[in-house]
């Protein structure tokens, strides 16, 4: 593997670099902050100018993580506190616009990056809908793979441009990209109505309710991360668990070849990065109302949620 | 390979780690004669019916029974059966090792192909030479399609075929049957009857060779559908709206198809298309 450790900085310290933080793989601490490192370049476009949650894990994968939405006492170096007012009442949200950020904080014990639907010029309208596709206990990995292609043509059916990625865990990532037009609750109304026609119309495959028991040999979309405040790890994260799968991602056709959705891991994500975001090379151009998707869906947003078009 | 791939995971035992996707080996080669109905040529199909009533019923009122040796049933709900599924593994984990002779042939059920992937070439082969020099196959289990299986692993030619098995339960007991006592002596077989008996068995022994026989009813099914569609004598079959009710273990092309219906009578589809269309950059489709 062609190893990114020349990528991290002389002037980055790292502390506890021979550490395994994950028994599996028997990765070390330093070879996180190296793949970090190697991915900046193809995932701070993903972060910017999205506030950002960080999960750390001080044990390694296998010990007690931690969600951290908002800046603390003890800073992280190159991670930016955003304006209080995006989120009133709390401590400030956090950005990530540089490498450095990445760095520290790998350096810190974070593993995982996760990122909100909306950019900090429109906190309050989303310019984007995940749809997680989270499988239940017995779902097999083609399932999955037909899972996601079925939400790809149904998206497709209703005029919606889509782009998968792996999750780094179980699931797949599908993400659809919105002009920033609908406030939160339209969205996410959208979001679970489709969700549930999708469950409606193949309940032997999909569910529209989380929870392991309604999961057990099916897959449950979920939509809840669309709401305000809401997260989902950031193209090129690694993930906190064992194996230390990475999210990439990929074109539509490249879905039916890989293995799963931690097909790419911190280990054997080298090769990958030539790739890059290239199958998402369409993503920015892409800005999409939800209007003709709406009334196509039968979805009457002014039954289901408050919400104001500009 | 051009088949469909099944199914991917991993070879394991011990420290090793075979990267595989799995092939069917075997294909339905039967025919399948549709019904018809002949006054109209439409399709014929099945109504599910209370059997006592005789009158048709939703699937939402069927429940599943297993039926008790007294005649009484069980009923299990769709989530209790689906709790019974075992936990998807991605790997054929090889348990041990054994002499391909010691498995009868009435275990054998349905045999895969299996490629290496990710580079798993070359473990792939060490793998398999390591059985051939040994002379030995590989007893694995293996979870596909939310079943977990029996499996032999065999080294056959540039392949590795996994062969699933049935288990001991699936078999039934020779006890039921009259058979004849093993060995020579229990009928009272005599030396000279034997002699005659294994030269004509020696006589008509040859090497096996497959493409020697032939699936005849197949071949001749086959040959008369082609001479009558030769001469023009087919009948079309207007094809139904699609049932709204899906199929398990439908395919993904039909479910496409279903979701795709589904939208029908919500405003205007090609409309939604249309105007997102101008926004969407173009796309690769899969």
């Amino acid at each position: 593997m062609a190893r990114a450790e020349a990528a991290v900085p002389a002037a980055m310290r790292v502390t506890h670099a021979d550490r395994v933080i994950d028994a599996q793989s028997g990765t070390t601490k330093g070879e996180l902050v190296a793949f970090y490192a190697g991915v900046s370049a193809l995932m701070l476009p993903h972060l910017r100018a999205r506030p950002v949650a960080l999960l750390r894990a001080p044990d390694g994968v296998d010990g007690m993580v931690f969600f951290q939405k908002h800046a603390e006492a003890a800073e992280l170096s190159g991670v930016t506190r955003l304006d209080p007012a995006l989120d009133a009442g709390h401590e400030p949200l956090l950005a990530i616009p540089a490498q450095r950020g990445l760095l520290s904080a790998a350096q810190m014990n974070v593993v995982e990056f996760h990122t909100w639907n909306a950019t900090t010029r429109h906190i309050d309208k989303p310019d984007r809908i995940v749809f997680d596709l989270d499988p239940g206990s017995g779902v097999t990995w083609r399932h999955m793979q037909e899972a996601t292609q079925l939400l790809h043509g149904f998206l497709d059916e209703l005029g919606l441009a889509s782009f998968p990625k792996t999750s780094g865990g179980k699931g797949m990532h599908v993400v659809v990209p919105l002009a920033p037009q609908l406030g939160w609750d339209a969205v996410r109304a959208f979001a679970q109505a489709l969700v549930r026609h999708v469950a409606e119309v193949i309940p032997d495959r999909f569910v529209a309710k989380s929870g392991p028991k309604n999961r057990v040999g099916k897959i449950f979309i979920d939509y809840l991360r669309n709401g305000f405040g809401a997260t989902t790890v950031c193209a090129w994260s690694a993930r906190a668990r064992p194996g230390l799968g990475v999210s990439v991602p990929i074109a539509w056709d490249e879905l039916d070849g890989i293995a799963g959705a931690d097909h790419w891991t911190v280990r054997n994500i080298a090769p990958r990065i030539a790739i890059g975001n290239a199958p998402w090379a369409d993503y920015s151009g892409t800005r999409q109302r939800l209007s003709a998707a709406m009334k196509a869906l039968g979805f009457d947003p002014s039954s289901e949620a408050p919400w104001q078009a500009t | 390979m051009a088949s469909h791939v099944i199914w991917k995971g991993a070879i394991s035992f011990g420290l090793v780690h075979v990267p595989v996707a799995l092939y069917p080996a075997s294909s339905e080669g039967g025919i399948d004669f549709d019904w018809l109905d002949k006054r109209s040529m439409d399709p014929v199909g099945y109504k599910r019916i209370n059997k006592r009533t005789g009158r048709e019923i939703a699937s939402a009122d069927i429940v599943k029974g297993v039926k008790l040796d007294d005649g009484d049933y069980v009923v299990l709900s769709d989530d209790e059966i689906r709790k019974a599924f075992p936990k998807t593994t991605q790997t054929i984990a090889i348990e041990s090792f054994v002499h391909a002779t010691e498995i009868p042939f009435v275990m054998l059920e349905r045999p895969y192909y299996l490629e290496p992937v990710a580079k798993g070439a070359k473990v792939y082969a060490l793998l398999r030479e390591a059985m051939l020099q040994q002379g030995v196959i590989g007893i694995a289990r293996v979870v596909m399609h939310t079943k977990e299986h029996l499996a032999a692993l065999v080294p056959a030619g540039p392949a590795l075929i996994l062969n699933t098995l049935r288990w001991q339960s699936e078999i039934r007991d020779l006890s039921e049957l009259d058979l004849p006592a093993a060995g020579k002596t229990a009928e009272g077989l005599k030396d000279s009857d034997l002699e005659m008996a294994a030269r004509l068995v020696a006589d008509m022994t040859k090497p096996w060779r497959p493409d020697h026989y032939a699936d005849n009813f197949s071949d001749a099914i086959h040959t008369l559908v082609k001479q009558r569609a030769r001469a023009g004598k087919t009948e079309t079959v207007q094809a139904l709206e699609a049932d709204t009710e899906p199929a398990s273990g439908s395919n993904v092309v039909d479910l496409t198809e279903l979701l795709r219906k589904s939208l029908a009578g919500h405003g205007s589809r090609s409309a939604a298309k249309a105007t997102a269309a101008k926004k969407a950059a173009p796309r690769k489709r899969a």
